[in-house]
């Protein structure tokens, strides 16, 4: 042993160097002991020379247990990221001794048997070199990130979730940044919904480009300002708001679309992003209107049918009324010794004439409605045809000009001819009654290509656009002043249309105000 | 009754159907009446200027050119109440109609000749 005297010799201080390496020793345990980050101090060998409690804590095996043992001890169950059991050599402290480079964040999972599931660590490895450039030691440092780790894969769980709920949504969402100004989101259906454009162009698109893709209206076909779109409204106001618009995409489709759009507020209160969902309500809306033209068509037939009889009482009254007076004088006459007299018998067969047509009338509806009218069709010359019922007019209406223009050839049709005939009475007593007196009325009968065109002109005030839409509705009667004046219970041109239709033909009218109308039917020439 | 001709009372008929019309005609001249006819409003309102007043209008309402309300209102305007009114109609609301127009009396379609007569003479001019 030697002696010391430090006093003495005060250039070999053994003690206090003893001392002062001890005391570093000592502190450098203590740091180590109590970091968070696990040390493991290796010898060239792998043998574990050094660990530190958090090391130990981590692996799960005390100091004891670890200490001497090597990186290719098969309790070690090292596993890669993605669960897979970790090669030997891919051992941080096996990959360091392989390479002269430091080790740098290589994630490794370690399956204990005390713990259900591993626990992850982000480990660096690195070489302790002495003065001469030669490895002395191992070192392994690892940070626990388990916690980390599974914050993360429940945040990409949940996100996957979230991304599976929306892109499976039926409702288009949206979702469009603040600070951006752009669409960050846009699911499959509101892709699909808003008219299917190019979905990588309208993938971060900014928010005004976007609704400019579209014309946008409202519900009443006013025009929509996109600063008014609940998306903007969101994004930009702050404002939570929803409304029914109609979408234009650029080939001019339409769809009506439900959008609700909400903004999302950070912490502070600023709006981070905004929300926005759109539902197709094209259909729900059609139907509506659907629906609500059905009822409208319903409450007027049901008003008209009212009216009808109204009318049809009112028609009936008036001939029973003659009927009665005409009776009662002859009864009159008849107690006073006067015979009847022949203008009494007109007068009744006038009135008998006139509730027959009623109730010819009557009748034909009642078939039509049931489709119990049937034609009986034979070969017949139109133009004798319309001349017949002419020449019975000029007959019955002397002072009134009723004139016909046809060509000489008879134009033979195979048609019903007392349907016809009743057709062209009907349209030719229609321009009597509703025409002047002195104004004459022109018929024609026309062959053009394969139908025959036969037309009732007249000269009287013409009929407006909105009555002639009504004109060959049954029960429908125009409610102006002219046909309130006029008898008859307004079934005519209805009947017509219903026999000029059940010989594959058309009727129609042409007038003008002022200008008188054309009643006209076209028959089609059968090939057979 | 008496038949003396400078004594008969004049009644305005105005009815659209020509054969209520003349039979009506008819039956009131059976009963010693000076009757006119007109076969809308506006005939009755020509007749009126030449004729002189009746001593009662029957005034049928649903008419072609000027109907019975049309003509009340012109001939009210024109004549005041110098001739009583009575309603003739098929319509089902006679009574409201006949007030209306301020008539004094209706009759409905279709009706009796005695009850026709009853009328006339409850409201002609005395």
């Amino acid at each position: 042993m030697i002696e010391t005297n430090n006093e003495e010799n005060p250039r070999w201080p053994y003690g206090e160097m003893d001392n002062a390496i001890r005391d570093s020793g000592e502190r450098m345990r203590l740091l180590l002991e109590n970091l968070s980050i696990g040390v493991v101090v290796h010898e060239l060998n792998t043998s574990i020379l050094f660990c530190n409690q958090a090391a130990s804590d981590f692996l799960g095996l005390t100091p004891d247990q670890l200490l001497g043992k090597n990186a290719t001890d098969p309790r070690w169950n090292f596993i890669n990221e993605d669960g897979s059991v970790m090669a030997l050599e891919d051992y941080p402290v096996n990959r360091l001794l392989a390479s002269n480079d430091p080790i740098k964040g290589q994630i490794v999972g370690v399956v204990r048997p005390d713990l259900s599931e591993p626990v992850w660590g982000l480990c660096n490895a690195y070489r302790e070199v002495d003065h001469l450039g030669h490895t002395t030691q191992l070192i392994v440092n690892f940070t626990d990130i388990t916690k980390e780790k599974k914050l993360k894969e429940k945040l990409s769980e949940l996100n996957i979730l979230f991304q599976a709920a929306l892109d499976q949504s039926q409702a288009g969402i949206a979702i469009a940044e603040v600070a951006t100004g752009r669409l960050s989101y846009l699911n499959q259906a509101g892709f699909m919904l808003l008219g299917g454009q190019d979905f990588e162009k309208v993938k971060d698109i900014d928010v005004e480009s976007f609704m400019s893709i579209f014309k946008l209206y409202n519900l009443d076909g006013s025009r929509v300002n996109i600063k008014e779109t609940p998306l903007h409204l969101a994004l930009f106001q702050g404002v939570k708001t929803s409304k029914e618009l109609i979408f234009k995409n650029q080939i001019d489709e339409e769809r009506i679309i439900w959008t609700n759009a909400a903004p999302i507020l950070k912490e502070d209160g600023k709006i981070m992003a905004a929300i926005a969902i759109f539902l197709d309500t094209s259909e729900r809306y059609k139907l509506e209107k659907e629906l609500r033209a059905a009822r409208e068509v319903a409450e007027n037939a049901t008003l008209m049918k009212s009216r009808f009889l109204d009318v049809a009482a009112h028609e009936l009254r008036t001939p029973v009324t003659a009927f009665s007076l005409l009776i009662q004088m002859t009864q009159r006459e008849l107690s006073k010794g006067i015979n009847v007299q022949e203008k009494t018998l007109i007068r009744l067969r006038s009135q008998v004439d006139r509730i027959t047509r009623l109730v010819v009338d009557l009748l034909d509806v009642s078939r039509l409605e049931r489709g119990t009218l049937n034609l009986k069709k034979v070969e017949t010359s139109i133009v004798n045809l319309i001349s017949d019922c002419v020449s019975e007019f000029n007959l019955k209406e002397p002072e009134r000009k009723i004139l016909l223009k046809a060509q000489s050839s008879p134009m033979i049709v195979n048609i019903d001819p007392i349907r016809i005939f009743q057709v062209t009475s009907n349209l030719i007593d229609n321009a009597i009654k509703y025409t002047p007196q002195n104004t004459p009325i022109e018929l024609s009968v026309e062959k053009i290509n394969n139908t025959i065109r036969i037309e009732v002109k007249d000269y009287g005030q013409g009929i407006s656009q909105l009555e002639q839409a009504a004109l060959f509705s049954p029960f429908s009667r125009g409610s102006s002043e002219l046909t309130e004046k006029s008898g008859g219970l307004g079934l005519g041109l209805f009947i017509s249309r219903m026999i000029i239709e059940l010989h594959g033909g058309h009727i129609g009218v042409q007038s003008t105000i002022g200008m008188g109308s054309t009643f006209y039917f076209e028959l089609p020439i059968e090939v057979i | 009754m008496n038949d003396a001709p400078f004594i008969k009372k004049k009644i305005l008929i105005i009815e659209d159907e020509k054969d209520i019309l003349f039979t009506l005609k008819d039956f009131l001249e059976s009963e010693n009446y000076l009757v006119l006819t007109a076969e809308n409003g506006f005939e009755a309102m020509k007749l009126l200027q030449t004729s002189g007043m009746p001593d009662l209008i029957l005034l049928d309402m649903k008419m072609p050119i000027m109907n019975g309300w049309e003509f009340a209102i012109e001939f009210l305007d024109k004549h005041d109440h110098q001739s009583p009114m009575v309603v003739i109609t098929a319509a089902a609301d006679a009574e409201k109609r006949a007030k209306d127009i301020s008539a004094v009396g209706w009759v409905e379609k279709p009706f009796d000749l005695e009850v026709l007569l009853k009328t006339i003479k409850r409201y002609e001019k005395k």
